[in-house]
């Protein structure tokens, strides 16, 4: 399959079952929201080392918030339910709690609950209040600024993490063109992330290692520079590979957000120096959910 | 719509208990069937078609004529709609659980006392211990909402527990008496006395009460953003209820009672 002067592999992205929510945190205006999220999605990038892959979804306009201010949805996904739940417990507590004018919501509904205000509560050391409205339960905790309110539990749901697709271009300024106008274009749809810095990912892994401690190392068969000494993917036109990888809510949310990005990269073609659009896969046996980027594409 | 239709059929004086006449209650039962149900007027055990006319149908829906000597309308309701034209006696919507009852008069004594959910509506006046509890319990309202359109009795929100009442115009002495949680929310004037004993919960008010208690603490004025989500809850129950959700939640702050542990809250709209 070829698009636009562009290569489809005949490929698949294998992608994993996560735990993921969704957090709405709104403060006095956008700013203050903003960067409560940043720092609540800061170090966020892989559940390898990070606990969680978390990233800002969109912003809220007053209308869509529960309180009526300007807010920023966020959505963090991890391999458990436990390790979700202490993700949100640390990042929500440093991050939002902390700062300024900021109040934290549940942005997402389902029967299956974790403690968000239920433990920050304890940071008002018994001067803390709460009030159930409209049926949900909120936290009001004394701070220097006034109060910060948050709600008592947020919904977890079964979600869908490593979804991908690796762009293969001709250099640098290449790849990251075609991959800036991918995320560009994912980004307006709702429900999924990029967690990695701008959304892409330049170090993409392989599993395992030469050194027994580490239980991923580098992709050398995409890197370009071992071209000549390693059982290389790529071919001598390319010398540049960049991956974005993407965490949603659902399969068909991870699914929509490929197409859209595949067909974005698509666009920016052979004319602007992209080769090749490939994935990242362990042979199918180890990830729920497989995304074809030939289906996906046709 | 087809509702079902409890006539007086001619006004009385004693006391009579409609507590059997709930949506729940009278599910699956004709016309005929209701008629014969026991029911108690004064100190007598008569037959309700005796007291009432009955018409209609189905049992969620129930429109019932009303009498200030009518206790306990919608006692314990579950579901369905009961919609009183004129006034109640006492307890009504007592130990409610759900559904909506409508009063479109004004309704006696300790109106929601034990409700645990669902809606009260009162059009009129509520007479006393709205919402509170009753004599030997330890609890008030546990639940629920009740909005009343006039001005409520004495001692308020007695004991509550948890849910909101909302009123209108002015209400009584000891507004939110030993309060245990929940919110009260007074949109006329607040009489003396208000939060004596209040261990925690919100009296939200338009006005100062008339003498605040001396064991109540000024905190300052703030805005809080709870009353953000609690105020939008009311933006349908028209004025003067959704009246606070278009402005800054504003409020100056006074902690008590000191008597009590000191952690209810009096806030006073700025």
């Amino acid at each position: 399959m070829i698009i636009n002067g562009v290569a489809i592999d005949e490929t698949f992205a294998e992608a994993f079952g996560m735990r993921g929510t969704r957090l709405i945190i709104t403060a006095h205006d956008l700013t203050w929201a903003r960067h409560a999220a940043v720092a609540l999605t800061g170090f966020a990038t892989s559940v390898i080392a990070c606990g969680a892959e978390a990233g800002i979804e969109r912003e809220l306009s007053i209308a869509e918030t529960p309180d009526g201010r300007p807010g920023v949805s966020v959505l963090l996904f991890a391999v458990s339910s436990k390790e979700l739940g202490k993700q949100i417990e640390r990042r929500v507590g440093q991050c939002v709690l902390t700062c300024p004018t900021t109040a934290v919501f549940s942005g997402i509904d389902s029967a299956e609950k974790l403690p968000l205000g239920k433990t920050l509560r304890f940071f008002g050391d018994g001067f803390q209040l709460s009030k159930l409205i409209g049926g949900r339960r909120y936290w009001r905790v004394p701070v220097m600024d006034g109060e910060f309110l948050a709600e008592e539990s947020v919904s977890m749901v079964k979600a869908v993490g490593g979804g991908n697709f690796l762009v293969l271009a001709e250099d640098q300024v290449s790849a990251l063109r075609a991959c800036e106008a991918a995320v560009e274009s994912m980004r307006k749809l709702p429900n999924v992330i990029m967690p990695f810095p701008g959304g892409v990912v330049r170090s993409g892994s392989k599993v395992g290692s030469k050194y027994t401690a580490l239980p991923a190392s580098t992709n050398d068969a995409f890197c370009p520079t071992l071209r000549g000494i390693t059982r290389s993917e790529l071919t001598p036109d390319v010398g540049c590979v960049m991956e974005i990888v993407i965490d949603g809510l659902t399969d068909a949310d991870v699914r929509g957000a490929m197409k859209a990005g595949l067909a974005a990269v698509c666009s920016v073609g052979a004319a602007g120096g992209v080769r090749r659009i490939s994935a990242g896969n362990y042979g199918g046996k180890l990830g729920l959910f497989h995304f074809h980027l030939r289906e996906i594409l046709a | 719509m087809s509702r079902l239709t409890f006539t007086l059929r001619t006004p009385v004086v004693q006391r009579i208990d409609v507590s059997g006449i709930t949506p729940d209650r009278l599910a699956g039962l004709t016309v005929e069937s209701i008629s014969r149900l026991p029911m108690h007027l004064g100190n007598k055990s008569v037959e309700l078609g005796e007291v009432f006319s009955v018409a209609g149908s189905t049992a969620e829906s129930i429109v019932l004529s009303g009498g200030g000597t009518l206790d306990y309308v919608g006692q314990g309701m579950t579901h369905g709609t009961l919609r009183v034209e004129g006034d109640a006696g006492a307890y009504a919507g007592a130990d409610m659980l759900g559904g909506e009852i409508v009063v479109s008069g004004s309704v006696g004594l300790l109106a929601a006392c034990a409700m645990r959910g669902g809606q009260l509506k009162v059009g009129g006046n509520a007479g006393d211990f709205l919402g509170g509890a009753r004599v030997g319990e330890m609890r008030g309202m546990r639940g629920g909402t009740v909005v009343v359109a006039g001005n409520a009795g004495d001692r308020a929100g007695d004991r509550m527990r948890r849910g909101a009442i909302l009123i209108g115009g002015d209400c009584g002495l000891y507004c939110a008496r030993r309060m245990i949680a929940g919110t009260v929310a007074v949109f006329g004037r607040i009489g003396s006395g208000a939060g004596y004993g209040m261990t925690r919960g919100t009296l939200l008010g338009s006005h100062e009460p008339a003498r605040m208690l001396s064991t109540f603490n000024e905190c300052g004025t703030f805005e809080l953003g709870f009353l953000r989500l609690l105020s939008r809850q009311w933006t349908g129950l028209g004025a003067p209820f959704g009246q606070w959700a278009s402005r800054t939640p504003r409020v100056q702050r006074w902690m008590g009672d000191i008597g009590a542990g000191g952690k209810g809250e009096i806030l006073i709209w700025r």
